[in-house]
């Protein structure tokens, strides 16, 4: 660049500075609204039916359907994490029996709809799973602690903005076990979080698929991610 | 030295976009929710006005205040009965329950339905029939399901035939005690015993209501 495009690039600029110091001067303008979007992702956690505060009976099943809505303007992958409350409990059977020792338990069972998956290893926890035709619950980890269980699902495949997910699963119930092992009255929480993350370029986890359905590893990578945010 | 300005000015550039970079890597959210439920319990307490009563005496009519009732202490509304007897039969064959502090109904079980009366100096009337007869002929709020019932598991309690609801309690099953007395009067017992039953049981995962007391207690007890 010569000495004298120099010269008028810089002079250019002084005007543009100057034109808006001194606009007042001028008897017409225009502006122009720019506006730069960034990318935006946001969840919202859903339980339709559920009532917070409701009395637990034994066996008797109450609406908890906890879904997870893309509120964002992204594609995301989305999971939840679902706690569940344990104490030393005397199981009993349906013939109201105790059907094992008194024990280290959670208190709770969960039930998924028609075709519902139970968690591997679990007689307690179904959830409404992923099928070859149809998007769902893919379990992924579950962690023990002394008062409680930890369960993680990761969605089957990627959430576009606006969309739902289908409940985790439908009802839950205290489990049957000898009177007042848990003293009545007692609060129990069911703490529930949903996490979600951008889809596109998250060029951190390897193999992943252009679309459809996440493998069980991709979605403990991502979630791996998405906790380790969280901390 | 304008070049290294615009080369100073774009590494710095870089640098603000490369932290950008680092920080917007990947755009998350999370949402929770902090669910609770509460663990049913039906949950009962005898309430009972019973001053400290005086001594027995001799060849005598000993009147006492007894007023039992049963309160809901739980967080269901629940059905209750009532034991109540003398351990000592001989004992019972001399008392009598009153529910108003001026009729006073045998504590023999089985006592005749209807019988004879007689009115002691104070204006209170005794009555040969048996307390649980006149509560069930009465048909009012608590009924007494016979020794020799057909319904065998509910034998021998006084029943409380309506729900009772949380923190609520029951009328009283009666009010007043009186024991007759002879030469040598020894100490006795009353025995009071209260169960409760959640009104509402589970049946292929939902919550339903017993019909009424009878088939909530035959469901308990079977």
């Amino acid at each position: 660049m010569d000495k004298k495009k120099l010269i008028a690039a810089a002079a250019a600029g002084s005007l543009l500075v100057l034109c808006s110091l001194a606009i007042a001067y001028f008897t017409d303008y225009d502006t122009k609204n720019n506006v730069f979007t960034v990318g935006n992702v946001s969840l919202e956690l859903n339980e339709e039916h559920f009532t917070d505060g409701q009395l637990a009976r034994a066996d008797v099943k109450l609406d908890k359907d906890p879904t997870v809505k893309n509120t964002g303007v992204n594609d995301e992958f989305v999971f939840l994490e679902v706690k569940v409350p344990k104490g030393e409990i005397t199981l009993l059977g349906s013939d109201g029996k105790p059907s094992a020792a008194k024990s280290l338990q959670e208190l709770l069972s969960f039930f998924g709809g028609s075709g519902a998956q139970t968690v591997s290893g679990s007689d307690n926890f179904a959830y409404n799973s992923s099928t070859s035709s149809s998007d769902g619950w893919v379990f992924l980890e579950k962690t023990s602690a002394e008062k409680e269980d930890t369960y993680v699902f990761g969605y089957s495949s990627a959430l576009s903005s606006g969309d739902e997910t289908i409940s985790l699963f439908d009802k839950f119930a205290l489990r049957k076990f000898i009177e007042e092992e848990i003293e009545g009255g007692t609060k129990l929480k069911i703490p529930v979080n949903a996490y979600g993350i951008q889809a596109d370029s998250l060029d951190g986890v390897s193999g992943l698929p252009e679309s459809g359905s996440l493998s069980v590893q991709n979605l403990r990578d991502i979630f791996e991610i998405c906790r380790n945010k969280q901390n | 030295m304008k070049k290294r300005k615009v080369l100073t000015g774009s590494a710095v550039l870089l640098a603000v976009l490369a932290a950008a970079g680092g920080i917007m890597a990947y755009l998350g959210a999370s949402d929770d929710a902090e669910n609770t439920v509460e663990v049913a319990h039906d949950k009962i307490t005898v309430t009972e006005n019973f001053p400290k009563p005086s001594d027995l005496s001799s060849n005598s009519n000993n009147y006492y205040t007894k007023e039992v009732a049963v309160a809901n202490t739980g967080n269901v509304d629940c059905y209750v009965r009532v034991y109540a007897d003398f351990p000592d039969s001989h004992t019972a064959a001399e008392s009598y329950y009153s529910a108003d502090g001026v009729n006073y109904y045998s504590a023999v079980r089985d006592a005749e339905l209807s019988g004879d009366t007689q009115t002691d100096d104070n204006g209170r009337t005794l009555h040969t029939q048996s307390f649980v007869n006149m509560l069930n002929s009465r048909d009012g709020e608590w009924i007494f399901v016979p020794d020799d019932d057909s319904s065998e598991k509910l034998r021998g309690y006084f029943y409380y035939k309506e729900p009772v609801k949380v923190g609520e309690s029951t009328p009283d099953l009666f009010t007043n005690v009186m024991i007759k007395t002879g030469e040598a009067p020894e100490s006795l017992d009353l025995v009071v015993y209260a169960e409760s039953v959640d009104c509402v049981y589970e049946e292929s995962g939902q919550a339903k209501t017993y019909a009424d007391y009878a088939s909530a207690w035959n469901a308990f007890l079977n």
